[in-house]
């Protein structure tokens, strides 16, 4: 019973981000059967919907339950606009991309290297103190059908004052929720099923990293598989990106270093150099949410990034219009920062 | 904290070079594609914002804000995460392999390639890092089994568990509700319950305070004092664990 849910959580989870995704990736200027872009949008989206709803719930008090509901909501709304969207082409979308791409030995190499660290993940088990915070968050809101009301480490009352970076970054609250809907215990699908979605979802953001800064598929490919390699041999710090990709991902700050950093910059750069559409700042801006929601470093890392791509382009392309766009992306930043702020001199909620 | 004091800004200099060659090579490398202006894409995408990001963040009035903001220089460190290591090594060694046609040439790369790769790196799936999962939770199945005895004895009350396992029982099972977290290492839970004798005064007295019903032992330790089965009878074993259940 538990490798039908498994099987069905990897499965809705990436056919609900390949529609939300559609949303967004029909309005930008990219190929349209980007798979890996598509895919990313729609994490995107989730991530970053997910976050204002979790505040005002665990302001509000309200319950897991409840959160569940209105996400929910939410989410079948904005999956129906994308379902609407090139529906009927989708299957041809979907072949003429594989036609496109096609299977060579590099390919296969490079897809085998990501193959390997997933299942090294799924099979081992990297022990993390982090991790009696983070996956107990889950736990604990599962258990208690409450967000953040808990201590997870002892299950007294929380103390907001010692766990404001967690309520302002509920991403444990999200798999709590996750956990619920697919009836699976919390700790495995933090620990054994995340994985399987968000390391591939990490080399998607550097393909297409590869694919701005090289041109060419096959060079991109070599990238990547330089990018495994580098990552396979990457414990030469605690602190580095890799090691938080392989030993970590389920935590918040394992999310933020090693996919929405390097996405961040790969919208920046995109808004820098190929102009910018309502739909190119929408995703940077829900690329700043999901930030916020995954740890509360988001807040800290994220602006210093916005303000450098800004004064770039700013001496780039001497536009100060563009500037706005820079700052009004920066919003959910602001907000988290400032909600901090209050958190930290005692305000109760 | 003085961060105009020399060993400090070396101190958190070396935080920021993780300890390893490794940054300064990156240093190197961007320093090197600066200045043969090799690709403009990467010079102004990759290049120009890290040699910002490097002066706004690595110098010590920015530290000293940040420290003040964070509160913990473990925190501070992360910053180099906006540093795009990982991109720009890989970015070099495609440039590399592609520079010349020459099928020897490519393969000759290939190998330096890995071979560079093999001999700065350290393998992450090594047996230091990573064990076999004893179950899909991926907690210790000691664990499962205590807090399954736990919840079939009515789960009436507080646990004082053993260090060992004190970050993992509210992973598996959040209607543990314990004494202590895993954050405890600021006060003596873990010297204590951690040492080669039980201090049973003070296990005796953490107990009564806290109400706690559950007492997770190791079984081989010994006691201070000879414990009275009116206020310690044994729950159950579990592998090199004893659970009293306490009346104090």
């Amino acid at each position: 019973m538990l490798i039908i849910k498994s099987v069905l959580f990897i499965v809705i989870m990436t056919i609900l981000s390949m529609v939300i995704g559609k949303n967004i990736v029909v309005h930008l200027n990219i190929d349209h059967d980007s798979l890996a872009f598509t895919f990313i949008c729609g994490l995107m989206i989730m991530l970053a919907t997910f976050l204002p709803v979790a505040l005002i719930c665990t302001f509000a008090r309200a319950s897991l339950t409840i959160l569940t509901v209105i996400w929910i909501g939410i989410t079948l709304v904005i999956c129906a606009f994308g379902l609407k969207k090139e529906s009927k082409h989708r299957i041809l979308l979907f072949r003429d991309s594989l036609k496109k791409n096609k299977i060579t030995i590099l390919i296969l190499i490079v897809l085998l290297l990501i193959l390997i660290q997933v299942y090294f993940v799924v099979v081992n088990w990297h022990s993390d103190a982090d991790d009696a915070t983070y996956v107990g968050i889950a736990t604990t809101s599962l258990y208690s059908d409450s967000i953040n009301q808990f201590n997870p480490l002892t299950g007294a009352q929380i103390d907001v004052a010692q766990f404001k970076d967690y309520i302002l970054a509920p991403f444990s609250i999200f798999w709590a929720m996750i956990a619920k809907l697919f009836a699976i215990h919390p700790a495995i699908v933090m620990h054994t099923l995340m994985p399987i979605i968000f390391i591939p979802f990490s080399y998607m953001v550097y393909f297409l990293i590869g694919r701005r800064l090289l041109k060419d598929k096959d060079k991109t490919w070599c990238f990547l598989l330089f990018v495994a390699l580098i990552n396979i041999f990457g414990n030469w710090s605690i602190r580095s990106t890799s090691t938080f990709l392989l030993f970590r991902i389920w935590q918040g700050k394992a999310v933020l270093c090693s996919i929405l950093i390097p996405l961040t910059v790969l919208l920046l750069t995109r808004l820098k150099d190929e102009g910018a559409t309502i739909w190119d700042w929408l995703l940077l801006f829900l690329c700043m949410s999901s930030a916020c929601l995954v740890s509360g470093m988001g807040p800290i890392l994220m602006i210093p990034l916005l303000v450098v791509y800004m004064v770039i382009d700013l001496v780039q392309k001497r536009n100060i219009k563009r500037m706005g766009g820079y700052l009004l992306c920066g919003v959910p930043l602001y907000i988290i920062a400032g909600l901090y702020a209050l958190l930290s001199n005692g305000v109760k909620y | 904290m003085n961060l105009f004091d020399f060993n400090t800004v070396k101190n958190l200099y070396e935080l920021f070079t993780l300890g390893t060659p490794i940054f300064a090579l990156f240093v190197i490398v961007t320093v090197g594609l600066i200045f043969m202006r090799t690709d403009k894409t990467v010079l102004m995408n990759y290049l120009v914002p890290t040699v910002i990001l490097t002066v706004i963040v690595l110098n010590p009035i920015t530290m000293a804000i940040g420290l003040k903001g964070i509160g913990s220089e473990l925190r501070l460190v992360r910053v180099y995460w906006l540093f795009p290591v990982v991109v720009v090594f890989a970015f070099i060694l495609t440039k590399l392999l592609f520079y010349k046609e020459s099928r020897r040439y490519r393969t000759f790369v290939v190998a330096m390639s890995v071979a560079a790769i093999l001999f700065f790196g350290k393998y992450m799936f090594s047996a230091d890092n990573f064990s076999a999962s004893e179950n899909l939770y991926k907690v210790p199945n000691d664990v499962i089994e205590i807090c399954q005895a736990i919840e079939e004895d009515g789960n009436e009350g507080l646990i004082l568990p053993n260090p060992e396992y004190v970050e993992y029982y509210r992973q598996y099972d959040a209607n543990m509700k314990l004494v202590y977290g895993r954050d405890a290492y600021l006060n003596n839970y873990y010297i204590k319950l951690g040492a080669d004798v039980y201090d049973m005064k003070w296990v005796g007295a953490v107990l009564k305070s806290t109400k706690a019903k559950y007492w997770i032992a190791t079984k081989d330790r010994k006691t201070s004092i000879n414990l009275n089965p009116k206020n310690y009878s044994v729950l159950c074993e579990v592998g090199d664990y004893v659970i009293y259940k306490c009346t104090i």
